[in-house]
This record gives structure tokens, C-alpha cells and sequence, in this order.
């Protein structure tokens, strides 16, 4: 068959170079209006961060990284035990004045031995998880749900192109033009879409700079400075594993790390690295999406 | 007062408002060799905040009779310049010998071949260095059979000979002392004391397995018989001298190191670590 004239009077490479164009510029402009979208203004700023911990290790790898936190300074404390294979059962009745989430711990282990992995789930555990979830989002560190999904549906424009380079792939196919080049670069934007509608960031920016500089600030609890936890006791414990994260575990006590067969690899969301470059295990870098099925699922569960 | 900063401890001893100075093992300092000198960050916070930093070596075998290490010489005179140290301190002892290394401080025969090598390697370490070296006599389980000089001799000696300065460990003086049957205040009349430097406790204890020995582990509770030494020792100088807790393992919580640090002010006369320096009157 001999050729047609160019699809829509415009040429391919005229096209390609101009639908490159339009590609960069949506995606830099979804990119800044994610940004912008994770940037929010605290309603109540947080006070000394140092002196939550479970906040802080929520803040960095959500609810399982608090439990965890939680389980580590409450081994030290002996307000638990464990009895191997991740099944944590409670010990010495904690202090009146301490955290909630600890006193919830050890009442959902003091009714029997029960899995590290199951304890966010439990009531008492659950709500106050929450209740550091709500707390976090309140200081403007913590991004909620309904603005993780405008941060998602922002990505929608990119799939906009995808579909319009799709029209116009079957419009050259059905014109008998080459659609090579433009089939690899839809592929791409399409890809690019698919990525930013499925994750989100949990954290705020102000978040991110508060891990950051927690991080800065403790670099002593840091994996790479081998802390002694007998010397910092439960409250630096709980610090250490907030701020870098289960390394900060296994460095520390790699004998109950494995009782509780804590991931060396931090289930934590959101992409920004908590600072401590000796592999300590920070926040790995693994979006939240999980749960939810499908793509987008809420941060920390 | 002062501690020896250890990365283990290095946010409790970061804490110490009223921390004059602090120690850090000149080895650990980054690289070895002739890799540039990192100092940790704690390290360099210290340094900022203007806690003076002594680099105190541990391999450098003064007392060996192998010739001394260049390498090693001049990594301790580098560790000196990148923390801008006011002086250096090493051991006298020998660490290495035939090739093969001891892994611990081994003490000398107090022979006077024993003194004209660690005389010659001391002065050798001096002429590389910009700032004074202080030399720590060990704690040693047992003396060489041909010892030719009693401790206060040897040291008095060594120091006369080098011009050094000395950086005498009471611990070590208690241990030696406990585990001769001497008494420790006697080598306090025996050396040229107006040369102490800076003066190191330590902790230590009777090993289980070995009882009526005492081991300076560095790793226990500093004995009240030690802190009872550094008084008496800080009754015979003008001035107190400095002072600095040195401990290398088996950290104990934070308050309890706290109230070591303070015990050993309150021994030595100095102000806390653990407390804001009084405020200067206008």
C-alpha cells in the first residue's frame, strides 16, 4: 500500500518531538503539584519529637515500626519477653506514666503469648496506633488519606497523555505510518502514570525534615556507632529504632531481634532515607501502596 | 573532667555540659595507615563546642625492641594536628614483638637496655610531633625477673631522659600496688609528680577464675580504694589536675556513669562533667 499523508497533517517526527515535550512538561508540573500537595501546614506543630518515640518510629515506617520500638524498649524495661519465633508474652506490669501504646501492648500480651506481626491489630494496640497516626497528621508530619489520594489522582494527568498518545498510535496505525518510536515513549508516560497514581508519599515534607534532623541529632543511637542499649536504656532503645529503623535492632540486640523475628529490612514507607549512611536500615525506600489491594493503600498499616 | 569518648557512649558523653575534655583511642581515628585522619562526627562536635581532644595511641610499642613503625609515628602526629590536640599520650609497654602482635599493653623489663630503647623510640616520637607527649606506665600482672630499677626509678628516669610528661592512671597505680603487695602511695613519693599531665581512672575487679588478683578491666565500677588514691594523689599537687574516667566496655546505664563521673570530680576537686560550668560573674 502506498502511503497516506501524515496523520492529522502533522509528521511523526514532528509529533514525536512535540508529544516528548508535552510528556515532560505534564509530568514536571504533576511532579510540582505532588510536591505542593505533601507540602501542608501543621494544625497543632509538633513539640520535642525526642520525646515520642513511637510517633517518631510511626512517622518513619508506620504502625509495624512503632510496635517494634515499642517491643524494644519494653524488653529492656522487662515489661516483656518473648518466647521465640515472634511471639511476644507480657512480663513486669509497666509503669503507670508510661506510653499508651506500651500499656496496650502489654495488656493484648498479658492475655496469652501473641504475634509481634498480629499486636497492631489488636484493639487497645490499634487505637492507640491510631491515636499516634491522628497526632502525626495533626502536626503536619503525617500525610492523610484523602490528601495521599489527591497526590495520587494528580498522576491521572499522566495517564492522559498515555491515552492521547494511544489515539494517535491508532490513528498512524490505521493510516499505515511507523508508530514505532512514539509505541516505546506511550509505553513509558503510561508507566510514569501508573507509578504516581499507585504511590503516594506518606510523609509530609515536614516530616521528612523532622526524621532528617532526629536523625542529624541522634546520630549516636545510629547502627554504624554500635550504641550500647544498657547504657541508653528503654527511651534510647525506642529512639534508635524510631529514627534508623529495625537496623538500629539487629545492631543493638541481635540476639532479641530474632526471638522476634524482626525484618532486617524495615517494612517503612515513604522514600526518604533517614539519614544514616552505614546501611543501618532505614526507611528502604518501599512506597507504602500495599494493603488496599491493588495499588494505593494506606500508609503504616 | 573529662572522659574517654567511646561511639558507644557518644550521645551521653555529648551531653556532659561541663566537659572539659575527652580521650579518643588514636587508632580509631579513621583509615590507619596513611588513609587521611577521620575524625567521627561525634569527635568533630566535641572539637566545635571546644572540648579539647588528646589522641591516645595504643600500638605504637614504645617499648618494643623492633624499631618503631614511621607509619604509625606519623599517623599519631596527623591525629594530633586534625584534632589540634594539645598533647599525645601512649603507653610504656611493648605490644609487638618478632612480628607478632600481642593484642594487649605487655610491660617492660626495667633494664637499662629495656630504658635506652624506649628512650631512643620516645625521642623519635617527640622530634615528629608538635605538641608535648605524656607517657602512661600499665598496670602488669607481673615484673620481668631482671628488672634492674624499682617502677618510681624507671619512670623517673624515662622522663628526665625525654623531657615527657606523664599521664599516670591511679587504677593502674592501685592495681600494681594490690597485686605486689606494695603500697600504692609509694610511688607517688618515688616519681616527679609535678609532671603529671592528666591523670586516667578506671575500673577493675578480681577476676572470678583468678581470685586475689586484680584485673584493670576497664569494664567495671571504679573501687572506692581508687578513688581514695586520687584524692591523696591530688592532696600532693598545687593544682588539681585533669582528670578523665576511662571505660571500655560493659557500659553501665547513664546515670550511673553520671555518678562515677561526679565521684571522681568530687575526689579530684574539679568541677562536675555532668553540670553547666558556673557562669563567669560580669
Amino acid at each position: 500500500m502506498i502511503p497516506t499523508g501524515d496523520t492529522w497533517g502533522i509528521s511523526g517526527p514532528t509529533f514525536l518531538l512535540a508529544y516528548l515535550v508535552l510528556a515532560v512538561a505534564v509530568g514536571v508540573a504533576v511532579l510540582r503539584a505532588r510536591r505542593a500537595l505533601a507540602d501542608v501546614s501543621a494544625e497543632r506543630p509538633a513539640s520535642r519529637m525526642e520525646e515520642l518515640p513511637y510517633d517518631v518510629a510511626y512517622l518513619n515506617g508506620g504502625a509495624q515500626l512503632a510496635v517494634t520500638a515499642a517491643l524494644s524498649a519494653m524488653y529492656r524495661a522487662g515489661t516483656i519477653s518473648t518466647a521465640g519465633r515472634g511471639v511476644v508474652v507480657a512480663g513486669q506490669r509497666p509503669e503507670s506514666r508510661s506510653d499508651e501504646l506500651e500499656r496496650a501492648i502489654h495488656h493484648a500480651a498479658g492475655t496469652g503469648p501473641v504475634s509481634r506481626h498480629a499486636l497492631a491489630t489488636v484493639g487497645g494496640v490499634a487505637s492507640a496506633l491510631h491515636r499516634v497516626e491522628q497526632r502525626l497528621i495533626a502536626a503536619g508530619l503525617l500525610l492523610a488519606a484523602e490528601r495521599r489520594q489527591r497526590i495520587r489522582l494528580a498522576g491521572g494527568w499522566v495517564l492522559v497523555v498515555a491515552v492521547f498518545g494511544v489515539v494517535r498510535i491508532m490513528a498512524g496505525f490505521a493510516n499505515n505510518r511507523p508508530v514505532g518510536f512514539l509505541t516505546v515513549l506511550v509505553v513509558l508516560v503510561a508507566a510514569l502514570g501508573v507509578l504516581f497514581v499507585c504511590r503516594a508519599p506518606c510523609r509530609t515534607r515536614a516530616g521528612d525534615a523532622a526524621l532528617s534532623r532526629l536523625a542529624t541529632e541522634y546520630h549516636s543511637l545510629s547502627p554504624s556507632m554500635r550504641p550500647d542499649w544498657a547504657h541508653y536504656g528503654p527511651a534510647g532503645a525506642a529512639l534508635a529504632v524510631g529514627v534508623f529503623g529495625v537496623g538500629a535492632l539487629w545492631t543493638a540486640d541481635p540476639a532479641f531481634a530474632a526471638e522476634l523475628a524482626a525484618q532486617r529490612a524495615s517494612g517503612s514507607f515513604g522514600s526518604t532515607s533517614s539519614g544514616d549512611s552505614s546501611g543501618g536500615g532505614t526507611s528502604s525506600g518501599s512506597s507504602c501502596g500495599g494493603g488496599g489491594g491493588g495499588c494505593g493503600g494506606g500508609c503504616g498499616g | 573532667m573529662g572522659i574517654g569518648w567511646r561511639p558507644a557512649i557518644a550521645g551521653t558523653v555529648a551531653g556532659l555540659p561541663g566537659l572539659r575534655f575527652c580521650e579518643v583511642i588514636a587508632e580509631s581515628l579513621g583509615g590507619g595507615g596513611r588513609a587521611p585522619v577521620a575524625l567521627p562526627r561525634g569527635v568533630a562536635e566535641l572539637r566545635e563546642r571546644g572540648v579539647a581532644v588528646v589522641p591516645h595511641g595504643v600500638r605504637l610499642s614504645l617499648g618494643g625492641a623492633e624499631p618503631l613503625d614511621p607509619v604509625r609515628v606519623t599517623r599519631l602526629a596527623a591525629c594530633a594536628a586534625a584534632l589540634d590536640a594539645p598533647l599525645v599520650s601512649e603507653h610504656v609497654a611493648f605490644v609487638r614483638a618478632g612480628g607478632r602482635e600481642a593484642g594487649h599493653l605487655l610491660p617492660l623489663p626495667r633494664s637499662r637496655a629495656a630504658l635506652d630503647v624506649l628512650t631512643n623510640h620516645v625521642r623519635s616520637v617527640q622530634a615528629e610531633l608538635d605538641v608535648p607527649l605524656a607517657l602512661e606506665p600499665i598496670a602488669a600482672l607481673f615484673d620481668w625477673p631482671d628488672d634492674e630499677y624499682t617502677e618510681g626509678e624507671f619512670l623517673t628516669a624515662l622522663l628526665e631522659r625525654t623531657g615527657a610528661m606523664l599521664l599516670l592512671d591511679v587504677a593502674n597505680v592501685y592495681a600494681n600496688a594490690l597485686n605486689r603487695g606494695t603500697d600504692p602511695e609509694a610511688l607517688f613519693d618515688a616519681i616527679p609528680l609535678e609532671r603529671v599531665a592528666y591523670v586516667h581512672v578506671a575500673g577493675g575487679a578480681e577476676h572470678p577464675a583468678d581470685p586475689g588478683v586484680y584485673h584493670d578491666t576497664h569494664t567495671d565500677p571504679v573501687p572506692p580504694a581508687v578513688l581514695t588514691l586520687l584524692e591523696r594523689l591530688c592532696e600532693r599537687l598545687d593544682v588539681a589536675p585533669a582528670v578523665m574516667l576511662e571505660r571500655d566496655g560493659h557500659y553501665p546505664p547513664a546515670a550511673a556513669l553520671h555518678d562515677e563521673l561526679d565521684a571522681i570530680a568530687s575526689a579530684a576537686t574539679l568541677p562536675r562533667a555532668t553540670a553547666l560550668p558556673r557562669a563567669i560573674a560580669p
